[in-house]
């Protein structure tokens, strides 16, 4: 069992030898050195010897201050800024008394001494896994020149193309073309943006003009396709999306009347698009171009 | 330090104390504690947790699926997929499953019954969003009349907003959209970042707890000034309590029993309350912003109490040695940066709600970053959800089991004119020596920067300890003052037949005194 001990078991260690083996000490020139106990306390749950964690490696923050950086090193506990672009800021460890800051960093600048850095690279665990990038797929992320409540469908044509539909506006935004990824999204914890692809495809505006619009969610389909519902007005529309070949469909549905509409799009010159009026269905196809 | 605290820390260590031999307290001794194995494919950071009708656990993750977990079986099946950030999953009486997306509420419905999500339905997403990584949605959970409640996050002052934003902006005190927003690699960020207040909630209803009524989609401001309002629990008497994270305003990690209309101390979100200032709230007079506050049932200093309490339940009975639990109002929390949970005592001093907070299950193998925390039917089993996004925590799932074994607990504690007065589970054994109690008393700041210093740090010695049967009495050479919070120290060797104290260290927030 692990129990981390402080220092101050440490000066009856003779009392039981079974304190060598327990974490929270580390190895130095043969000797074991205790973490202070506002080490433990405040920051070990995210910075490990050796490598980044949460925030930077013991070693790597030891070769950022020097024995004489000391009065830095305090300052910047106290008030910390940000040097990751991928690690979130340290909080300020101002409810730490200055001089338990300082035994810290005799701690630090100890515990570093004769360790390597190990460097771990930031991929991300699940890149291939088939459940993350199989297609059809629905997923919801904070996706490039949408609104912030928009959803991603990838669909598996050929060219890998995926619709971007904003759950706000209740409308397509943009079809783009390519292998989306996540991962600087989940990585940044939702700071940055995740990767779509190329749009080749983007509606300026609405389908339905400016009428009041009110999303009421969106059904699944057995084969992974999504049926998104919401209200126009007073009419309310079913948007199915889903593909025929290596088209983007979308076929509306209202009762009792589809709505007015008119299909103003910025052709990016890679799709063909067509739209079908049969009864109140519009079916609007999105086909690449052949080049 | 005297040799019997040591030997406290020692798991191996026996203690001899008043005639009565008892090892130190291990929580091995009394709850199993084992680790549930996670779904492949499913990045395991665990944003909310809850039980079916069947009794198989349904658990939300980190890349938005909801999954059912059958215990006898030991099977993962995928229910849904895809949600944005969900942290929070509730089953309804009609089988059908309400989880919080960062976006909105959503209420997941199997209708052909082939345990399969197949309608995703809006509930409610009224609210706005600015894109801002820190604009967490949490919850949902539902009282008596059905009414479901949610908090938002406040927005990070660390990140800006996007050029698109849901809601309405609010610019009072003159901060526009523009002052906030962060293009990719703005190098004008970190100098207008200089110019802005911290968190921020410039957004409907950033900070607030939300309430929102069956059958409708409007979402009502309940209270406002949270900040990272990451646990919510409605109790038994209908109350709502929400635990916030450290940080501006929030000079310690707080528990709060949240009413209708009331201002936590979170600045930002007054905005969205019934009478916003037409100013930068955090410029507002302190002392404005004390008279509109209501304090904290506990305040939980950060690294010593706690960093980043999570969910919050009842204690029971039945996962514990405690006597008087339940009726008695104690609750348990999760922490994301320690190896342990939080179990808090109310008390009531000149009728301003505080109390107390020690930790439980203060063991190794708990491991940290508990999430979410879910009952078993029977009460027994403690499931625990772990998580960590960018911060420190853990990642999967712990099913935790009391095995019914009575063991020293404090029932209850209470201020008293002269200091505190702790009650037991069981007749205990205590040394009398006022040297082997430490008490030391700080203030905790109410102000706009993070966090806060221990002010007015000081040593209170005790005059007086007192043991009547299950009854530990403090009494302290100065008598205790208001806004103080006391961290006491009691000895490791108080005893009773049942065993050794299993926590001993405990943090009293005096708002009132006697």
């Amino acid at each position: 069992m692990k129990r981390w001990i402080s220092k101050r078991n440490l000066r009856l260690g003779g009392l039981f030898s079974c304190v060598a083996t327990i974490a929270g000490l580390a190895p130095l020139n043969g000797e074991e050195l205790a973490a202070p106990p506002a080490f433990q306390t405040n920051c070990q749950a995210c910075h490990e010897l050796d490598r980044a964690l949460v925030g930077p490696s013991l070693v790597e923050i030891s070769e950022l201050y020097t024995e004489q950086s000391r009065a830095d090193f305090i300052q910047w506990c106290l008030e910390p800024g940000r040097k990751r672009e991928f690690m979130p800021q340290m909080p300020s460890m101002v409810h730490i008394p200055e001089k338990e800051l300082s035994e810290i960093f005799d701690y630090i600048k100890k515990v570093s001494v004769g360790v390597k850095r190990v460097r771990t690279p930031s991929a991300d665990p699940l890149a291939a896994h088939p459940s993350m990038v199989r297609r059809p797929r629905v997923e919801r992320t904070f996706l490039p020149q949408t609104g912030p409540a928009s959803v991603l469908i990838a669909l598996p044509t050929s060219k890998k193309l995926n619709v971007v539909w904003d759950t706000d506006k209740c409308r397509l935004r943009y079809i783009s073309q390519g292998e989306t990824d996540r991962w600087p999204y989940l990585r940044s914890n939702g700071n940055a943006l995740a990767k779509v692809g190329d749009i080749v495809y983007e509606e300026a505006q609405p389908l339905f003009g400016n009428e009041a619009v009110f999303f009421k969610g969106y059904e699944m389909d057995r084969n992974g396709y999504p049926v998104f519902i919401y209200e126009v007005g007073k009419t309310t529309v079913r948007e199915a999306i889903y593909t025929e070949g290596d088209a983007v469909v979308r076929r509306f549905r209202a009762s009792p009347r589809l709505p007015e509409y008119v299909l103003r799009n910025s052709d990016q010159g890679e799709m063909e698009t067509k739209s079908e009026l049969e009864g109140e269905t519009l079916t609007i196809t999105h086909n690449p171009k052949k080049k | 330090m005297n040799l019997k605290r040591i030997a406290g820390t020692a798991a191996v260590w026996g203690i001899v104390f008043s005639g009565q031999v008892q090892a130190a307290f291990t929580w091995e001794d009394y709850y199993e504690i084992e680790t549930i194995d996670m779904p492949e494919g499913v990045d395991p950071q665990i944003g909310g947790i809850d039980s079916n009708a069947s009794g198989q656990l349904v658990v939300c993750f980190h890349r938005g699926e909801v999954m059912v977990y059958d215990e006898a079986s030991q099977e993962w099946s995928t229910f849904a997929r895809g949600l944005h950030e969900p942290l929070g999953v509730f089953v309804e009486e009609a089988g059908t499953i309400l989880v919080v997306q960062r976006s909105e509420l959503t209420r997941l419905h199997d209708r052909d019954g082939d345990g399969v999500a197949d309608f995703y339905e809006l509930v409610s997403n009224d609210w706005g969003m600015t894109g801002n990584y820190h604009e967490f949605a949490f919850g949902p959970v539902k009282d008596s009349q059905g009414n479901v409640f949610l908090s938002l996050g406040t927005a990070s002052h660390l990140a800006g907003i996007r050029d698109e934003i849901r809601g309405e902006w609010n610019d009072a005190g003159g901060l526009t959209m523009r002052d906030f927003r962060l293009q990719e690699g703005d190098p004008d960020w970190k100098e207008k970042k200089e110019n802005l207040p911290r968190m921020y909630a410039r957004v409907p209803y950033r900070g607030c707890v939300l309430k929102i009524e069956p059958g409708s989609r409007k979402a009502e401001v309940f209270a406002t000034g949270l900040r990272t309002p990451n646990g919510l629990f409605v109790d038994a008497k209908d109350q709502l309590w929400v635990s916030d994270n450290q940080g501006d305003w929030v000079g310690a990690s707080k528990l709060h029993l949240i009413r209708e209309g009331g201002f936590y101390g979170h600045a930002a979100s007054l905005l969205w309350s019934d009478n916003p200032p037409d100013a930068i709230p955090a410029n507002l007079p302190v002392e404005t912003l004390e008279s509109l506050r209501t304090k904290a049932a506990a305040l939980m200093p950060q690294g010593d109490c706690a960093n980043s309490p999570t969910q919050i339940l009842e204690f029971r009975n039945s996962f514990g040695a405690s006597r008087s639990g339940g009726a008695s109002g104690q609750l348990i929390l999760g922490d994301m940066n320690h190896s342990r949970l939080i179990h808090y005592y109310p008390d009531e001093v000149g009728g301003q709600l505080q109390g107390t907070s020690t930790h439980l299950l203060d063991t190794q193998n708990l491991g940290m970053g508990n999430n979410r925390l879910l009952y078993s039917k029977d009460g027994r089993t403690l499931y625990l959800g772990k998580t960590h996004l960018s911060w420190p925590g853990r990642e999967g799932m712990k099913r935790v089991t009391y095995n019914g074994k009575p063991y020293l607990q404090v029932d209850s504690v209470r201020l008293t004119p002269s200091g505190f007065e702790f009650t037991f589970n069981d007749t205990i054994a205590a040394p009398t020596s006022v040297e082997d109690y430490e008490v030391e008393a700080y203030r905790i700041a109410y102000h706009s920067s993070y966090g806060s210093k221990k002010y007015e740090l000081e040593t209170v010695p005790c005059s007086r300890i007192s043991v009547e049967g299950k009854v530990l009495r403090l009494e302290l050479k100065e008598k205790p003052v208001a806004n103080r919070v006391y961290d006491i120290r009691l000895p490791q060797e108080i005893s009773s037949s049942l065993s050794a104290i299993s926590s001993h260290r405990f943090w009293y927030t005096a708002h009132e005194v006697y």
